[in-house]
């Protein structure tokens, strides 16, 4: 979370401020308030034990006014054991592959469009409550002859790809295929967010 | 085209500070839960819904809670009333102007010359993009890049501003959501630095407010929403 210092101290204590530990009526606090319990248990189902464990603050009639237990609350985003964080890193080397592996670099188009729309996907994912990211097989992710990002997943008979385009002008693009049907689509999250869904149907 | 948003979580708060502490009302907690009733009761608010905390470390901290079903809380001090409304519908948020009203009536017949000092309404959202990303939406908002600092994964930005005809101040702020993983948050605080509002003319051009500045953004939010 970000904090802006008051770097001017305050009116009582005019010496130049501590780079540290600022008082907190010193602290400008950019947060993300934590969802509410309601919303936890709808929209985050994953956070039920976090919720459990918050319950009691939430509950105290003061956290609401001092506020104070929103500054502490863990980010709810990264808490879930499911490969994200993972696949993040996969894409993260590729913008500096071991040169031994004789893989080229992905542009920071492709790289950036990547990380963006798997992220998105994800998240989409695992808003929706259908399945659970942590069931999907992790992707191959590499990247191709001139520096576009491909992942690949694969369950069963079914497949996934994705193409990220190396450079803007260049198309993106996302296939399927089973046994019964393949087709090519435009590659946003929400298209990539269904065919991860399709992918786990049984 | 305007990157539609795709509300996810929202959330409608409210903090009225009074003129001057409302003391007339101290050891009247059946005025006090009458009112809240009165004004809650249209939205499910039963007596077992409302709880008294009168051991705080100051006064300020004696607090009258109503738990609003499904929906949140309404909190009453002697200094100061709060909610937090998070994932309402349409039909509540179109209701808040008279439940404010509700609740501020009765303050007003038990204490003489009651009146607030100001008032702030903040609201916030986590939502998904639809056909597209947070960070190509942040990149029409904010498309400043520091070359030094790796590569960007999209930069939020603040804005903060001044409406003097309404005596209001806002920031509005914009970036990556923490907490809905691939998904854009977006907030707007507004002060009212005057006693008296109309919550109905507030509710109404604060929603404008919000939704005019995100178009100026190449955002859209859905009509629906606050």
């Amino acid at each position: 979370m970000a904090a802006q210092h008051n770097p001017w101290g305050t009116v009582e204590d005019q010496r130049p401020a501590s780079r540290t530990s600022p008082r907190r009526g010193e602290r400008q606090n950019y947060r993300q308030p934590t969802p509410s319990k309601k919303a936890h248990s709808s929209v985050f189902p994953h956070l039920q034990m976090l919720d459990d464990a918050l319950t009691e603050l939430r509950f105290n009639p003061f956290a609401a006014f001092l506020d104070a237990f929103r500054d502490e609350a863990p980010a709810i985003a990264g808490t879930e054991a499911d490969l994200l964080p993972t696949i993040l890193a996969s894409i993260d080397r590729l913008i500096s592959p071991d040169a031994n592996d004789g893989d080229l670099p992905a542009t920071e188009y492709a790289y950036q469009s990547a990380r963006a729309v798997v992220e998105s996907a994800y998240g989409r994912l695992r808003d929706s409550g259908k399945h659970r990211a942590t069931n999907l097989p992790a992707p191959i992710v590499t990247t191709d002859d001139i520096g576009g990002v491909k992942l690949s997943w694969q369950r069963g008979d079914r497949h996934v790809r994705t193409s990220f385009a190396a450079s803007q002008g260049m198309r993106s693009y996302l296939y399927f295929e089973s046994a019964a049907e393949h087709a090519v689509e435009d590659l946003q999250p929400s298209a990539l967010s269904s065919r991860l869904e399709w992918i786990l149907r049984p | 085209m305007p990157f539609q948003l795709e509300l996810r979580h929202e959330v409608l708060g409210y903090t009225g500070h009074y003129a001057r502490p409302a003391l007339e009302l101290w050891g009247s907690g059946g005025v006090i839960i009458q009112g809240m009733l009165d004004a809650l009761g249209p939205h499910g608010v039963r007596l077992q819904h409302i709880q008294v905390t009168g051991s705080g470390a100051n006064a300020s901290e004696t607090l009258v809670t109503a738990q609003v079903p499904s929906v949140g809380t309404v909190k009453f001090a002697f200094d100061k009333l709060e909610f937090n409304f998070a994932n309402f519908t349409q039909a509540f948020f179109e209701a808040i102007p008279k439940t404010m009203d509700g609740l501020v009536a009765w303050m007003v017949k038990a204490v003489p010359d009651f009146k607030f000092a100001s008032h702030k309404f903040s609201y916030f959202c986590h939502s998904f993009v639809k056909d597209s990303t947070p960070q190509e939406a942040l990149r029409a908002v904010n498309a400043r890049e520091l070359k030094s600092a790796g590569i960007s994964l999209g930069n939020g930005a603040i804005f903060n501003y001044t409406v003097p005809s309404k005596s209001w101040q806002t920031q509005l702020l914009i970036d990556k959501s923490h907490h809905l993983v691939g998904g854009l948050f977006i907030s707007l605080e507004l002060q009212i630095h005057t006693g008296k509002i109309d919550y109905a003319q507030v509710v109404l051009d604060g929603r404008k407010y919000l939704a005019d500045a995100l178009a100026e953004l190449g955002l859209m939010i859905p009509e629906a929403s606050a």
